[in-house]
């Protein structure tokens, strides 16, 4: 399931500098690995973690690879938190309610 | 209302919510499951039995969501008496799967502060 292998892909620090490093606008493995202490197979390693969650794609752009943030990925990421954001305060609405009609 | 701290969580949500009732009566309606029934139905429920339970403390179920892909996930809620004789309530709500035991491990081993996500 893609929801579950994004929260996976996110819950390593590394991968999440890195996707967060991209979210500011593609580019591609040697630049992004500027600033940071990561080897070059350890970059492509995360990377592809990152691409088969749905959260990365890339695009060959002559001898590159550049690499940028997929929107389908973050929608889904948006959409699950949303819709539970929403659910657990109309939840407590209604605890709230069965707690008034309890006996103590 | 005297509502909720709201904090994002990299693999979930994690709310906080004051009640005025003490915490022995939140805990019955949180943990019996005629109580429970009326607020969280079983239909949100992969199983309407709790997962685990510590006695007046805390109680986790396992959530199904009701729409496709049907994705499984896993509430806890615990509950601790506040300064004004009334309850803290706090949910934390992940997704979860076969692989969930990796995945809370690796949030637990990272010191790192939670993604905060743009939603």
């Amino acid at each position: 399931m893609i929801e579950n292998d994004i929260f996976r892909a996110l819950a390593d620090p590394t991968r999440r500098a890195i996707f967060e490093k991209l979210a500011a606008g593609g580019t591609n493995a040697s630049a992004l690995r500027q600033g940071m202490e990561i080897s070059q197979p350890a970059m492509s390693q995360h990377l592809s973690v990152l691409r088969s969650a749905g959260l990365v794609k890339e695009e060959r752009q002559g001898r590159f690879v550049n690499y940028e943030v997929d929107p389908e990925g973050l929608a889904l990421i948006a959409q699950w938190l949303a819709k539970y954001r929403a659910y657990w305060p109309s939840r407590i609405e209604a605890l709230k309610v069965l707690l008034k009609d309890m006996d103590q | 209302m005297n509502d909720d701290k709201t904090e994002k969580q990299r693999n979930g949500i994690a709310l906080e919510y004051e009640l005025n009732e003490p915490p022995q009566k939140v805990w019955r309606a949180i943990s019996i499951p005629e109580f429970r029934e009326s607020w969280l139905p079983k239909e949100a429920l992969a199983d309407p039995e709790a997962t685990s339970v510590t006695p007046g403390e805390e109680v986790r179920y396992r959530m199904r969501d009701n729409t496709p892909p049907f994705l499984e996930s896993t509430v806890t809620f615990r509950i601790a008496p506040n300064a004004t004789g009334g309850t803290s309530l706090r949910i934390i709500h992940e997704l979860t799967d076969t692989r969930s035991d990796r995945m809370t491990r690796a949030a637990e081993n990272s010191n790192s502060p939670p993604l905060m996500l743009a939603a």
